[in-house]
Order: structure tokens, then sequence, then C-alpha cells
């Protein structure tokens, strides 16, 4: 049996007991419905070209799952137009089919009525458009550098333009 | 921030076989360049030279697969690292530039004294009417669409003549036979009755001259120039499509009023720059989507100073006579000026579209001599050397027989004595040969109707020209990733949100006259772009001359109709008779099939000042009027900083669908200016101007070139420097009229007070005719400020 490694913020069960995370499959948030957490520290949230970016250090527990996590990086272009602070349109391209999927995030939300931040699961429409492996660590735990281009006031069609 | 997903595709197909391993592409095509060309980054290339190259690429949601180009595979180069090729490729229009024409119908070897290689003597290569044997004109003429469609096929360009224009005026006669308009084969020249040939020993055979550079000539000096409103102003140009089928369509002057819209979605060519925070709606909000979300990247815009505002342009030279005509104009920084010495300030057009095409000098045709012009026509049926009856094309109005004809191919000169529905019935010369089917036969010299519109003249290039030079010269590029289908000659609509110039100090219609259409890929993932090329007038800074409101240029590429629908629009305020002030309000009623209108429906003011025939054009929307909705509009009078008070005025309306088609009209209304307000307003002048001759006297003998001279005077004083005298003959026995220009110079006291000129004349004015002069004095706009004469006199 081992247990996660000391020194990162890695999920424990509630009552403290030691688990195999490599046989569990394991992981409060999930993209495409793979598990996996995010490292201490992470997701930095980045604004870039008028997208936000959820980027950091993810683990992922299972081998199986990171050849799945491989298997949905789909690169973009994510471009902004004009100056991005003036609220223009942000192209983001891609080849094939629509590449994007629920990302599900545990997140602490501030909860007025306790006064307490609560674990909550939030959901996103994402692409995980890059993930490079990091670490494998002696316990079979997998760390990987991932970056989620969250999609957010997604348009179906081009919005009109009036002279 | 508003976000679009998007999937970008392309497929490349060379010689029919896709291309699957490439890693960009780039499509140019600009109106200065020939023709389209395509690059293609791939790991190895494919296909042969010259297959046929087929790439069609957009973006879901967008257009999706839509064909950019279709050319043909040239060059290709490879690179060691890292590893690629490029693959060259060529528009169709490409092919036309390579196309050399050899054609020559009578060319034939002739042999060369002292034995040193056949010589080959001909008519030069193909006229106009060889290529267009059945154009049915006047006198076998072509109009440009015709000529281009015959050459086209020629060089097997795809050429789409259902969506392409021209002036429809037509070329290829005159009084040399139309040899000026010959596209050359590169054969030396047979001398005939009035051309010279080619000497003998220099008629090698040389290297034709190339369908598109043959065509760009006709496309130099196609022009239209009619003042609207609509204006139709422009030359008519050659490029190609995306599609690539090659078009002629005009372009010139400002852009036209109406935002064409994409062929394949229908969407607005409207881009929209992101470059304030401080551009916001009511509600302190960003504009979202309408009237526009920011989709531009990255934009460059400039503004120049204008080339000139004087256009000489020279015509064909008549040996006796060198047609020509002079437009000129004025804006802010260059005024009108005059021919007198002292007077530096003279800016003329560095590159007029002169020609030795260009058959007349006015617009009416007013160059006598050139009235007389030679009939042409074809043999349709073979004759014998003694044959004495002749079978001949009868499109071309023959004189009345007898008359002379000759035979172009022979020389032979055979004189018609009756003329039987294409008949003849002729006389044989001394000595005869036999004539062949689709020989050439010209007949004499005859004078021919002035009215008809074929040839091109002087004065509408030159003032088409002058539009495109008295102009503050807006150009630019921007790129953009929206994946519509952009050709050339659209106009589209660059502007901050709301319509307003903003950063890029733009908020009008431009041309646009080119586009690059890139897919590169970048760490794997596609990025689109588009940059077009745009070109535009800026604010209408033309003088009085033209007076056009800035409403010029193509309409054809509004691709949206819509009359199925009942359009109602009134004008209310003003009313008839009303006192007509800048910046007053118009407004109206409107409707579609009885009820509002829908949004996107705009509204067109065109204010006509009477008095000077000077335009200005504005704006009105549909406001929501409770419970009816959209149901009446208001704007805005437009107004002109040369309007004076007590101007004759009248305001028309025109309702525009969203599609921009033009559905209805409220209006005139007339009215009269009530005062000048506002910063840019001209004062009202109290000027008093006077002119008078001193010769000729009535009853004189008058003659040509004679001195025409007499006092002109600003408030009992002298004249501004840029006055000048228009002189005008009236010919009352022929009811023709002849101008020229007179200019004030200094008197003894240095001061001008004084003018003269040259009696404008006509080559058709006899003996004894019945003669007046009128001199008119024009103030620097080219106003008319006085008048003297009508003085009366016989022809020498």
């Amino acid at each position: 049996m081992t247990r996660p490694p000391t020194g990162g913020n890695y999920p424990q069960s509630g009552d403290n007991t030691p688990y195999n995370p490599a046989y569990q499959n394991y992981g409060f948030c999930t993209f495409k419905g793979t598990k996996f957490d995010w490292e201490a520290g992470s997701p930095k949230r980045v604004v870039q070209d008028g997208a936000t970016h959820y980027q950091g250090t993810i683990i992922v527990y299972r081998q199986d799952d990171l050849d799945k996590m491989f298997g949905y990086r789909r690169p973009c272009t994510v471009r902004a137009a004009g100056d991005p602070t003036a609220g223009g349109m942000v192209y983001v391209d891609h080849w094939g089919t629509d590449p994007s999927g629920l990302l599900q995030l545990l997140m602490s939300i501030w909860n007025p009525s306790a006064n307490y931040p609560y674990p909550t699961l939030v959901g996103f429409t994402a692409i995980l458009v890059d993930i490079s492996r990091n670490e494998t660590m002696m316990n079979g735990i997998h760390r990987a550098d991932a970056d989620f281009l969250i999609m957010q006031n997604v348009l179906t069609s081009i919005p009109p333009q009036n002279p | 921030m508003p976000m679009l997903r998007r999937q970008i595709v392309c497929r490349i197909t060379i010689g029919g076989q896709p291309l699957n391993q490439w890693f960009g592409l780039r499509i140019s095509n600009a109106l200065d360049t020939p023709a389209a060309s395509a690059q293609i980054t791939a790991l190895n290339a494919v296909g042969n030279f010259d297959d046929e190259v087929v790439i069609t690429a957009g973006a879901i949601p967008g257009n999706g697969l839509v064909t950019r180009f279709d050319g043909r595979r040239r060059q290709v180069r490879y690179d060691l690292y890292p590893r690629g090729c490029t693959i060259e490729c060529i528009g169709e229009l490409q092919r036309a530039a390579e196309f050399l024409n050899t054609e020559d119908p009578i060319a034939h070897p002739v042999p060369a004294p002292g034995g040193i290689g056949d010589l080959v003597l001909g008519q030069g290569g193909l006229r106009v009417q060889d290529l267009v044997p059945d154009s049915g004109h006047i006198e076998g003429t072509a109009t440009f669409l015709e000529i281009a469609q015959a050459v086209f096929k020629k060089a097997d360009v795809a050429f789409d003549a259902d969506t392409s224009e021209c002036s429809q005026r037509t070329y290829g006669s005159g009084l040399d036979d139309g040899w000026r308009f010959m596209w050359k084969a590169g054969t030396g020249v047979a001398a005939s009755p009035g051309r010279q040939g080619t000497p003998l020993l220099q008629s090698f055979r040389r290297a034709g001259e190339s369908a598109l550079e043959y065509l760009q000539k006709y496309s130099q000096i196609d022009a239209i120039y009619v003042i609207g409103p609509p204006n139709k102003i422009g030359f008519y140009r050659i490029f190609e499509l995306p599609s690539g089928k090659v078009v002629i369509r005009r372009i010139g002057g400002h852009p036209g009023s109406v935002v064409s819209t994409d062929s394949i979605s229908g969407r607005y060519f409207v881009f929209t720059e992101g470059g304030s925070e401080n551009v916001k709606n009511d509600s302190g909000g960003q504009f979202n989507p309408d009237p526009g979300t920011p989709n531009i990247l990255t934009a460059n815009i400039s503004r120049d100073y204008p080339l000139g505002c004087r256009s000489l342009v020279v015509g064909t030279d008549l040996g006796n006579y060198q047609v020509r005509y002079e437009a000129q104009s004025q804006n802010d920084f260059m005024p009108a000026v005059s021919q007198v010495p002292f007077v530096p300030a003279a800016h003329w057009d560095p590159q007029p579209p002169s020609s030795e095409w260009i058959d007349w000098q006015t617009f009416s045709g007013d160059v006598a001599p050139y009235n007389k012009r030679r009939p042409h026509g074809l043999v349709t049926a073979d004759a014998t050397d003694s044959d004495t009856s002749l079978s001949v094309a009868e499109d071309t109005p023959w004189p009345e027989a007898p008359f002379q004809a000759t035979i172009a191919e022979t020389g032979e000169v055979v004189t018609v004595n009756s003329d039987s529905g294409g008949t003849w019935d002729i006389t044989r010369g001394d000595d005869p040969k036999a004539i062949n089917t689709n020989f050439n036969v010209r007949g004499p010299f005859i004078l021919w109707d002035p009215n008809s519109l074929f040839g091109m003249d002087c004065e509408t290039v030159a003032k088409t020209r002058l539009t495109e030079i008295n102009r503050e010269t807006v150009s630019g590029t921007i790129s953009i990733a929206d994946d519509c289908l952009i050709e050339i000659g659209q106009v589209h609509r660059i502007q901050a949100p709301a319509g307003e110039a903003d950063r890029l100090n733009t908020g009008e219609n431009l041309w646009c006259v080119g586009n690059d259409f890139e897919i590169q890929v970048q760490n794997e993932a596609p990025v689109l772009t588009q940059n077009p090329k745009y070109l535009g007038g800026g604010e209408d800074v033309t003088g009085p001359e033209l007076g056009q409101g800035g409403d010029t240029g193509s309409d054809h590429n509004n691709n949206n109709t819509d009359t199925s629908h009942a359009w109602t629009i009134s004008i209310v305020t003003p009313a008839d008779g009303a006192s007509f002030t800048e910046a007053m309000d118009v407004n109206g009623d409107l409707s579609m099939d009885g009820a509002q209108v829908p949004t996107g429906t705009t509204v067109q003011l065109v204010l006509v000042d009477n008095t000077t025939s000077q335009t200005a054009t504005g704006t009105g929307s549909p406001y929501p009027v409770d419970p009816d909705g959209l149901v009446s509009w208001s704007g805005q009078l437009p107004w002109r900083s040369d309007i004076t008070e007590g101007d004759d005025m009248s305001i028309t309306a025109y309702l525009h669908s969203p599609s921009g088609t033009q559905v209805a009209q409220a209006g005139p209304v007339a009215g009269v200016s009530g005062q000048t307000g506002g910063s840019g307003g001209t004062p009202p002048t109290t000027d008093t101007w006077d002119i008078d001759f001193n010769q000729p006297t009535d009853g004189d003998v008058l003659t040509a070139s004679q001195d025409v001279n007499g006092g002109c005077h600003l408030n009992g004083g002298p004249v501004p420097s840029d006055a000048t005298i228009q002189i005008i003959l009236v010919d009352n026995t022929t009811g023709q009229t002849a101008t020229s220009t007179g200019h004030p110079y200094p008197a003894a006291d240095q001061t001008l007070t004084e003018w003269s000129g040259v009696l404008p004349w006509r080559g058709d004015i006899s003996s004894g005719d019945d003669l007046s002069v009128t001199a008119r004095l024009l103030n620097g706009g080219l106003s008319v400020e006085a008048q003297a004469g009508p003085v009366s006199g016989s022809a020498a």
C-alpha cells in the first residue's frame, strides 16, 4: 500500500485511510470523464489573446487515463480582434471535429451562510490545447503539464455586422 | 468577449489528386498585379507543370469549403532543412499574359532577297473586325467586352462575360480603318492603301503581343462618366475572382454607398475595429453583436495628399489635329489653375491615361474632321477574277451607289454600280483577282453621324481619371480571421463600433483592390487569415466642375435583391417650399407591406443645390414608434460648404432594404437655402463681376484663330488670377458649337482687368455661316460669374 507523496496537496480519503491511487480510479476533477487532480498551487488562471486558460500540473493516477488525456489534446489557435480590452471577437481555430468537452474542477466556493468555503464541482466547456508529460513518480502516479482553454460566451454562428 | 470556435477545412487538388501533407498556403490577388497566385508549402511536390490546382477552404461556422483559387501549377522550390517544398501556382489571368498572338489572317512568306531566309508579310495581326467578325456594331467595331471575350477564348482563359461589364463604347475603327487596334502577331505589314508597310528586310517574324497586354490597353481607356445620382464613374478593370474566372468590372472614383455582401452567406462586408474602450453603447457596454462586434485583427490605413487636380488626356493624332481634353477641378490644397505663366501651382496628373486608341476629343464628338470614316465589310461568297457580282455583309451602312470600294487583301479597286440587299453589281479594277469569302472590303471616306456611340473620347477619360487623382487617397490593409469570400471590386465598410471612426480614423466604404488568403499551421493548429487591401476616396474633395456627392462606383456586387415587398417612404419635414438650413432635422414615414420595416433598413438622403448643380448625401435611420414599431425615420439634412443663402434646393430620400437594394423614393421636396450657418459655410457673396468684348464686334467677319479680347472686372477692379474666360462660338447655320478658353492678362497698370483668347472654330463651318460669340467669366471655382455677348458675325 502506498500513500500519496508528502509535500503535495494530493487528495486523501475522508478518514485518512491509506489507498493505492494507481489502482483506484481516483481524482476529484475530470475532463471528458477522465479523472485527475491538480498539483498544489495549480491551476493558474491565465487570460491570453482574450481567452481564459487554466494551466498547471495535473496528477493522473492511471496510465490509461494519461493515455486518454494525451488523446484529448487538440492544439488550437486563439486570436482576439483588435484591442482585447475592447470586447472584440475571439477566434479559436482547430482542425477536425469539435475538440471541446466537459471540464469539471473541484473549486472552493465561498458559502456565505456557513461563512466557509465549500469544495464544489464546477463545470466548464474546455479544450485541452496542450499537455506534456512531466514525471512518473515511483508510486506510478503521473504528473503532466496541461493547458485547458475555457470556452466562454461561445457563439454558434458569426454575429451580423450591419452597415 | 464573444468567442467563435471554428473548424478550419481545406482541400487542395493538383491535377485532380488531393494534396494531403502540406504546412501552409497563401493565395494572393490584387488589382495591380497581373494575376492571382498561390504558394503551397508541402512535404512533397505532386502533379506536373500546368496541372490544374484547385484550393477550397473555409471555416465552420462560416462559409465552409469554398473555392479560393483555381489556377495552374508552375514552379516548385525545394528546401533542404527544414525539409519542404513550395509549389507556386498561377491564376488563370496569368495564362492570358503568357499567350502571345501569332494569328495574322493574310500572313504569307516572302522570299528574302539574297536568300537570307523567309520573311513574313501580312496585316500585322488581328484587327477588331477579325476578332469579332459578327459584332453587329457600326463599321465592324466591338465593345471592350466583346473583344475581351474573343481574346480570352483564343487564349483559353475562363472569362465570365455574364457578370462582366464595359462602357458599351465600340472600338476598332477610325480614319485608319482601325489599324491602331491591332492585336499584334509579330508579322510584317504589307503596304496597302492609306497604310505604310514594314520595310521588306525588317519583315521577319517577331513575338506577338500578349492577350493581357492587348486587353489592358482597352482597360486603360474604357471609362464611364455619368453624374447621377446615382453616379456611374470609373474605368473597367480586368481581374480574377477566387473561382478562377476572369471578369471586367468598373472601379473608380469614390466607392459606392452600398456595402457589398458575401455571395455565400449574404453577410455584409463590414469590418469593425475593436480599438477603444471609450466607444460604448447607451448602456455603457461594448457593442455586441449589433451593430458590429469588433472583428479586425490588425489594420493599417493611410490617408494621402491628392495626386493632382488636372488631367490632360491625349488621344489619337489626326495628322493635322491632336485630339485631347484637359479636365481640371480643385481641392482644399490645389486650387484650380490657369495656364497663365505667373500662376505657378499646376498639379497635373503624373500618369494620364493617354492613348492613341481614344478616337474623339469630347463626349459630344466635337472634332469635325474625325466624322470622316470608311465603311468596312466582309465578302460573304467567293468570286472569281471575272465575276461582276459580289456578296458583301450589309451590317455597315454603305454609301449610295455608285461608289468605289477596295478589296483589302488584293488591293483591287472596284466600282459598285448598284447594291441590292448585299449583292453588288461591280465593275472590276485594272488587275482583277479572285475574291474569297471573308476578304475585307472598304468603302470611300464618308461622313458619319457623330452621335453614334462608338469610340472613346478624351473628355470621358480625363474626367474619370480626375476622380482618381483629385481625392484624398485612402489606402491600407486589414487583417481578419473571417472566412468570407472576398473579391476585388467589392465595397467594404471599415469602421469602429457604431460606424464611428476611431483609432483607424476610418468610418467609410472602401474598394477592395486585393486580398491575401492564407492558412498557416502553427504548433499543429491552423490559422486562417485574410488580408484585404483597400482603396478609397476619402471625403469628396472634387470641385465644382465634377461635383459628385461621393456616391460613385460599382453596384454590381450587391448580391441581395429584395423587391418582393411593397415599400413606401415619405418626407414629412421639410415641407415643400421650406427654408433649408444646415443640420436641420429631416424626417418622415416608411413602411414595408403596410407595417414596420425590418431592422437594417436605411434611408439615403440626397440634397441637390439646383443653383450650383452640386449634391450632398447623408443618411437617415428608422426609429420605433409605439405601438407600430419602425414606421418613421429621421436624419439630418446633408449640406455643402459652398451653399449660399437663397440657393434653390431639393431633398430626396431613398429607402434601402436591409440587403442594400433601393426599394422606394420620396421627394424631391424643394426649398430655399435659409442660412449658411456652420464654420464650413461660405458667406453670401456680394461681389460684382463683369466682362465685355473689345473685339469682335457685332457684324464682324469672323475667321479661325482670330484674337478675341475685352475687359473683365471684379467689383470694378482686377479679377483674381485664377479667373478664366470661356469663349463659346455658335454656328447658327448648322447648330454646332465650339469652345475655347481665354485668360485675364495684366493691363498697363499691371492689374488683371483685361482678357484675351483665340476664337474657337470648327472644321465644318462654311463661308457665310451665321456665327455668334459669347464670353463667360468664370471664378476660380469655375462657376460662371458674368457673361458678355453674344456678338454676331459671319464666317469668312
